[in-house]
């Protein structure tokens, strides 16, 4: 039965081929539409290189004080990470890294400016680089307060033109740094990892970093996956008792471990951190696509209807030799849905090209949006989505015909 | 013949009202791009309030955590900077600020008069930030020495902030509370407009920086202006020359005019998004809507054939059907349009003028008329191709 629906839907989107074409570019511009979208929020959400642990990995992103007259709303301080989160039960490592900021050097008597980001040891070993050449720098090195870098592919040849880099000396801020290894570039939108140059803590020209407990790092913990609900438990009693040490400014501190897309709900939704906000985020994104969707929905509809319109004598002769109204509406579903899924088909390659090209257009450094699976499969569901909406109306418009009046050719 | 249009309209409500959600739902998308479309446009024909040629920013990192207090010696240091800045030959003007324009951030307050109240965009500068920027004065001074003996601070305003607050009152010398501590307005400027030309812009005060006193913030920006023709390559030299003056601060140099450009670039994304986006929709709206005027007009070749039958001309067959099509877009778009018009009624958005509002109502009305006249044209051409006698007999 699927079998002759889908050769006959097959003959009807040949019949007529300039209604195949103007739905087929309907749902083919929609559809790369959400699926670079979708590709977007997968580059900045879901598990990549060198984020592969992402699963285990929790984080301390934002975090505030507050008082009886004003609070202060900004990232983790170090002194808070170093006192609060040893020995966290599950917690493997915990990784402190500071937010990049932009740097100016002048190698060759031209500005190149790069973005710097201060990392500990534990860092390298929660998240997964991939090594072109040389090491990370270790614990020790962040002890020590060593001047090394590890420096991004990009880095690497701009300022040494040829080759290796490992050994060689790269001044940035006005400090110099001897480079121990270099990792593949990182993407911008991977806000964690994103940096070109990363430098241990301890060689911050100024260590007030010491002293402020809200301040602009961020912590990772990497963790047991069976004892994360523990972990933010206890992080969460331990942040409720911690006491801030100016008690007549500030009262007490908020905050919890939490994974980077609850972190962003939150900004948006909640940014005085009373709870997370996860299905709010959820719950606007898949609104916003149906907003879009509104329009091609409503133009596929029309376009189906019409096709439809023309086969009403089908109709009749089907309904006249007993096909009962829901055979038909199944007919017609199976058949925007193939419709749909061919113009899906069609979005997502258009998309793979649109994707491959704002990677090469660099203005997104780094990017390297892809159609991989997850992004596939969204895809996938988008258009199936797309067909049904669009579909379901004809169908059930078409199968109330009356037979006699259809035979006839003349629906109301 | 209206009338009658309109009942041949309404025996054919069903396929008909969801061709006027599409044409409805069309027209709001070709007004929203357009109202921002033309906000940008007529944001960017206002005067900005400053020069950003020639102006090159250096940021001031003292790398403490914190930028709210400032010490003795910051305070000094700065000043330091500021003179030897001043001492190189491509320097023509220095000042300090807390921000720079094009820089996203800054400070914000509350500023109360008798009973009115406004916020505003709070800008802490140094004497001389007027000449650097080259801002335009409409009344009074801006502050410098002259405010070195008064235990009332000086401030600058804007005239937005003035006629927010003073509305018809020469605000000049008026004493406002701003914060706990009471301000003195010793000066108007006519606009400054700090995140750039695209944006509208809001209320701004300055507030002055001496630099002699160790409780105030020091400034996070330099502003310099170069002697016209400077170019990039004196970057390095310039940092070479300020950098010894305050070991451990980091400085890095940037000109306003790449900060304007990335500032804009950034600002001009989601109008050209959402422009390229729309204009697809457009795209595949048309192709959707000539695919079913055809079909309509196909299935009525009898009916229409009928009128030819009896007399009537080609041109005045094909009159009826672009005139019904009319009817229809015009049906679709009166409630969008009731919809729109409520807009500048919901106060929503702040400062969206009213003639934005028709402006882009008209011209989403326009290209939404345009689209269905010229999709139409196709199919009522071949609904009166065929003889009479075809049509007649044609199934």
């Amino acid at each position: 039965m699927l079998h002759s629906y889908l050769k006959l839907a097959w003959k009807v989107l040949l019949r007529r081929k300039f209604f195949t074409f103007a739905s087929l570019f309907g749902v083919a511009f929609t559809l790369l539409v959400l699926t670079v979208a979708a590709a977007l929020l997968d580059d900045v959400f879901a598990p990549h290189p060198p984020e592969t642990r992402m699963a285990r990995t929790l984080g301390l992103y934002g975090m505030g004080m507050t008082g009886p007259e004003s609070s202060r709303t900004s990232f983790a301080g170090w002194p808070f990470v170093k006192r609060y989160m040893r020995d966290l039960p599950g917690a493997e490592k915990v990784a402190l890294l500071q937010l990049q900021h932009e740097v100016d050097s002048y190698p060759h008597g031209q500005k190149l400016t790069s973005y710097l980001k201060r990392t500990d040891g534990a860092f390298w070993q929660v998240l997964d680089f991939h090594f072109l050449e040389g090491q990370p720098f270790t614990e020790d090195d962040e002890r020590q307060a060593r001047r090394v870098a590890v420096i991004n592919e990009t880095t690497r040849s701009r300022f040494f033109s040829n080759g290796h880099a490992v050994g060689r000396t790269i001044e940035m801020d006005g400090q110099r740094f001897r480079v121990v290894g270099v990792v593949e570039d990182v993407p911008f939108l991977r806000v964690v990892p994103f940096a070109d140059v990363w430098v241990p803590i301890s060689t911050a020209r100024s260590d007030s970093y010491k002293r402020e407990y809200v301040g602009d790092f961020f912590a990772l913990v990497l963790a047991d996956p069976a004892r994360m609900d523990e972990l933010r438990r206890e992080f969460a009693a331990r942040v409720a008792a911690a006491r801030p040490p100016d008690p007549h400014t500030f009262t007490r501190f908020y905050g919890g471990l939490e994974s980077l897309f609850e972190f962003v709900s939150r900004l948006i939704f909640a940014p005085h951190f009373e709870e997370a906000h996860t299905g709010s985020l959820l719950g606007v994104l898949a609104g916003l696509a149906l907003l879009f969707m509104l329009l091609p929905a409503i133009n596929l509809v029309n376009l189906n209807l019409s096709r439809i319109l023309e086969r009403t004598g089908e109709i009749g002769v089907r309904k006249a030799f007993g096909a009962s109204s829901w055979t038909l509406v199944g007919q017609f579903v199976v058949e925007s849905l193939v419709l749909s899924l061919l113009g899906g088909a069609l979005g997502v390659l258009l998309s793979g090209i649109v994707l491959w090209a704002l990677n090469g257009s660099g203005l997104i450094p780094y990017a390297q949006l892809t159609l991989n699976p997850r992004v596939f499969l969204w895809g996938l569901a988008f258009s199936a989505a797309f067909g049904l909406l669009s579909g379901v109306y004809p169908a059930w418009r078409m199968s109330r015909l009356h037979p006699v009046e259809a035979l006839r050719g003349r629906p109301q | 013949m209206i009338r009658h249009l309109l009942k041949l309209v309404w025996h054919r409500k069903r396929s008909t009202g969801l061709l006027m959600l599409e044409i409805a739902v069309s027209f709001l998308v070709v007004f929203a791009v357009a109202l921002f479309a033309l906000r940008c446009v007529a944001n960017w024909r206002r005067p900005l309030g400053f020069q950003w040629q020639d102006v090159w920013v250096v940021n001031v990192d003292t790398n403490a955590s914190t930028d709210d207090e400032g010490t003795a010696e910051d305070v000094a240091r700065t000043r330091q900077l500021l003179a030897e800045a001043r001492s190189l030959p491509p320097v023509v003007a220095t000042a300090g600020a807390l921000i720079a324009p094009y820089q996203i951030g800054g400070s914000y307050g509350v500023l109360n008069y008798q009973n009115r109240s406004a916020r505003m965009s709070v800008i802490e500068a140094t004497d001389d930030f007027a000449s650097v920027a080259r801002l335009h004065l409409v009344a009074g001074r801006f502050f410098g020495r002259a405010d070195d003996g008064s235990n009332v601070p000086p401030v600058v305003i804007n005239q937005r902030l003035a006629r927010a607050l003073f509305e018809g009152v020469d605000p000049l010398g008026k004493v406002i509370g701003h914060g706990q501590r009471p301000v003195r307005v010793v000066g108007v400027i006519d606009e400054f407009r700090q995140f750039g030309e695209l944006l509208s812009g809001g209320n701004v005060l300055f507030e002055r920086i001496t630099l002699a006193n160790a409780d105030e913030r020091p400034p996070r920006r330099l502003m310099l202006r170069m002697a016209p023709g400077t170019t990039a390559a004196y970057e390095p030299e310039l940092v070479r020359r300020l950098a010894p003056v305050a070991p451990g601060w980091s400085l890095s140099v940037q000109p306003l005019a790449a900060m304007r450009h990335s500032q804009l670039r950034l600002q001009m994304a989601p109008l050209v998004v959402g422009g390229v986006v729309a204009g697809f929709l457009l795209l595949m709206v048309a192709l959707g809507l000539l695919g079913v005027l055809w079909q309509n007009v196909t299935r009525r070749t009898r009916e229409l054939g009928l009128r030819r039958a009896a007399g009537a001309s080609r041109a005045a067959v094909h009159r009826q059907v672009m005139l019904e099509l009319v009817l229809v877009t015009s049906l679709a778009v009166v409630p969008a349009l009731l919809l729109v018009v409520q807009l500048p009624l919901l106060s929503l958005f702040e400062d969206l003028e009213p003639l934005l509002v028709v402006a882009a109502a008209a011209t989403a009305l326009v290209v939404v008329f345009a689209l269905t006249v010229s999709c139409g044209l196709y199919p009522s051409r071949v609904a009166t191709r065929l003889a009479p006698a075809d049509a007649l007999r044609w199934e």
